[in-house]
């Protein structure tokens, strides 16, 4: 920002002092450096402001998350009625789901304790949709291999700087440098975009839904998600 | 390094090249506006909103220095 400024300033004087000596040369190296100061102005503004944006939001879906006792956050790839995939916030650990049984639409599932939840589009489903539009392709079968198309987009917009996926007995998630400060423990119920939109292009990726088991967030955010099988299982 | 610094960088080294090559403004200027608009045409997808539109404003400005300078020109020769 402030060799931005610094430069603005420079190449303003310089045509200042150009036009009064009728130097061309000089007025162009006035002109080139304020325009290379105003990009460098540009691309400095946009940043940190994806946080204080979706804040509030991840805030408010922490709270709803806290009053529905949400025990565990089931991302769900592509299915009717959901063509990005959804995510479901099941009431209890040992949760039951028929994805039959759900529409759009309904975003509260009742039913025995077991059963009820909240299902939502997940929040990183715009993201997802960078990620085929960057990739011109439609993501679902890729498998693990994503985490590639994920990283340089996350990287290219400016909100983390890589992603790696280990696949195991369970998948460990790993996002370096997020583009986001607030992350905690406590997003492993609710996600916010950066780490919802890797997930569900892991879901749809693999075809499978997935349990988010634990989040840790340090240095880099570490998930670790169980497989649970594909749709029709759960149909 | 990130995108969005790679796209200042090569916008910066493409004013110091034409700096050190062109001798007339007006055909720095008009340098310049085809270097901001293919930059936003080829690297849109990759600048953020915001920067796009300080970059758009930019482009918007040359259009008009380069409008003038054609106007200009186009007077010489009726003259």
């Amino acid at each position: 920002m402030l060799s931005g400024v610094s430069l603005i300033i420079l190449g303003i004087s310089l045509c200042l002092f150009a036009a009064m000596n009728a130097n061309q040369h000089l007025i162009n190296a006035g002109i080139g450096s304020a325009v290379i100061g105003t990009v460098l102005i540009a691309f400095s503004l946009s940043r940190r402001e994806f946080e204080s944006m979706i804040l509030p939001y991840h805030e408010f879906l922490k709270e709803v998350a806290d009053f529905m006792e949400i025990k565990k956050a089931i991302y769900i790839p592509p299915f009717k009625g959901f063509p990005f995939g959804a995510v479901f916030l099941a009431s209890s650990d040992e949760f039951e789901l028929d994805l039959a049984r759900i529409e759009k639409g309904t975003p509260f599932v009742s039913g025995r304790e077991r059963e009820a939840g909240i299902l939502l589009e997940a929040p990183g489903r715009e993201i997802l949709r960078k990620f085929e539009e960057f990739a011109e392709l439609d993501l679902s079968n890729y498998g693990t291999g994503v985490s590639e198309i994920c990283s340089s987009v996350l990287k290219a917009l400016g909100l983390a700087k890589g992603v790696e996926i280990v696949d195991g007995d369970e998948l460990r998630i790993s996002i370096s440098n997020a583009g986001v400060d607030f992350c905690s423990s406590d997003c492993r119920l609710i996600q916010c975009p950066i780490c919802s939109s890797v997930l569900l292009a892991i879901a749809k990726a693999t075809g499978e839904l997935l349990a988010v088991e634990d989040l840790r967030a340090g240095e880099k955010i570490e998930i670790k998600a169980r497989k649970l099988g594909g749709i029709e299982k759960w149909m | 390094m990130d995108v969005e610094e790679i796209i200042a960088l090569s916008i910066a080294l493409f004013v110091v090249l034409c700096f050190v090559l062109v001798e007339s403004t007006e055909i720095f200027a008009v340098l310049l506006l085809i270097c901001l608009a293919a930059s936003l045409q080829l690297a849109g997808f990759f600048i953020p909103r915001e920067a796009k539109v300080v970059l758009k404003s930019l482009v918007y400005l040359f259009l008009i220095a380069f409008i003038g300078i054609v106007v200009r020109k186009a007077l010489e020769v009726l003259r």
